[in-house]
């Protein structure tokens, strides 16, 4: 009978291990997909740059060597899943394309100078390379804004999940799935209609930029979907306890936690559809962290340290 | 003596029944852990549309 429980065993750890796999997969393939936008960018630089070297400013083919270096290095860490190391990446990559337009600017003074027929022969090159990446900005933003799409919902699927089974030990779960569905009607819905089949590709370039499910669209819509999900599953957990926890003598811990979530929700309504400023962030998250860890704290008193 | 039995049967159903009720609230909490209260933070998701782009100038440049 051992081996029986031993080929058990193993089968529940290869299901874990799969079930992680697929979880990490889908972060990276997201990535993948949304670098693509900045690779076309990054490599217009590139391409600009060599041209400005090769007729203008020598220096300036390392600042192309560094824009394609940049480049792998951002597909490289796209492929990990790694959303924090993407993004610190993606902040270098703002400030580095800045200096490098910096540095055109500079040199285009130097161009002035330049013959006739060089000048025409670097228009022609430009126009040419300038047709190549938009096409591939084009590309990249209809792939960018199905794949978020797609994204979301698994997301929003795993999220859905997580209610379930908070349902299923008889907490009260109808905020939770209201927002649920809330998020797919904001977000989801409108990101898969503009990458339906029949529809211009061009508007798959709003889309894209205009629905965030978590925060980060400079002008378009930001559900900030982890803050509301997260104190929408607080509260419900907290409801669920009140009543065990206060025959325990724990009302004011209890109190205190729905005051934290109170506030968070407070800052998060000022917020609205707009993306985080970092103050917003740390103060609505503040809440929501010292909510989590004083519930946990709750949770391990009222099961003994159990949980 | 019939109303005497009926009333301890009625008391000792109602004992029964709240004391299945208690045992149903406790369990709530015995059963939602530390890790259901997890909470994940939001993506800063990054707009690559603040990303500049190459200006152009006349020369091409």
């Amino acid at each position: 009978m051992r081996w029986v429980f031993k080929f058990l065993s193993a089968c529940v750890l290869l299901s874990l291990a799969a079930a992680y796999t697929i979880a990490d997969s889908y972060d990276a393939d997201y990535l993948t997909v949304k670098a693509k936008r900045l690779e076309c960018v990054m490599d217009y630089h590139a391409k600009v740059l060599s041209i400005a070297a090769s007729n203008v400013d020598f220096s300036l083919s390392q600042k192309a060597a560094n824009m394609s270096a940049l480049k792998t290095e951002l597909v490289s860490i796209a492929g990990t899943g790694d959303h924090k190391a993407y993004q610190k990446l993606f902040m270098q990559l703002k400030s580095d394309a800045r200096n490098s337009d910096d540095a055109l600017k500079q040199a285009r003074a130097k161009a002035a100078w330049l013959p006739q027929a060089t000048k025409d022969s670097i228009m022609a090159e430009r126009a040419r390379i300038k047709a190549e990446f938009v096409e591939c900005k084009m590309s990249a933003n209809y792939m960018g804004a199905k794949k978020k799409a797609e994204y979301y919902s698994k997301m929003l699927y795993r999220a859905r999940k997580e209610a379930g089974k908070l349902s299923e030990k008889g907490v009260d779960t109808s905020e939770l799935n209201a927002l649920l569905d809330e998020a797919e009607a904001a977000i989801v819905k409108p990101l898969k209609s503009a990458t339906a089949k029949g529809v211009p590709r061009a508007n798959s370039v709003a889309a894209f930029r205009n629905y965030c499910l978590w925060s980060g669209c400079r002008d378009g819509i930001n559900y900030h979907f982890s803050a509301k999900f997260g104190i929408a599953k607080l509260s419900a957990i907290t409801a669920a306890i009140q009543q065990k926890a206060n025959s325990e003598g724990l009302s004011e811990e209890i109190r205190s936690v729905q005051a934290h979530l109170a506030s968070a929700k407070t800052e998060l309504e000022k917020v609205g559809n707009g993306s985080y400023t970092k103050e917003q962030s740390e103060e609505v998250w503040n809440h929501i962290n010292l909510a989590h860890k004083e519930l946990k704290g709750i949770l391990a008193k009222i099961n003994k340290g159990g949980a | 003596m019939r109303p005497i039995i009926l009333l301890i049967v009625a008391l000792l159903l109602i004992y029964g029944c709240s004391n299945v009720s208690d045992n149903e609230q406790q369990k709530i909490p015995a059963e939602i852990n530390k890790y259901d209260a997890d909470v994940k933070p939001d993506l800063e998701e990054g707009d690559s549309y603040v990303v500049v782009e190459p200006s152009e100038g006349p020369e091409g440049i």
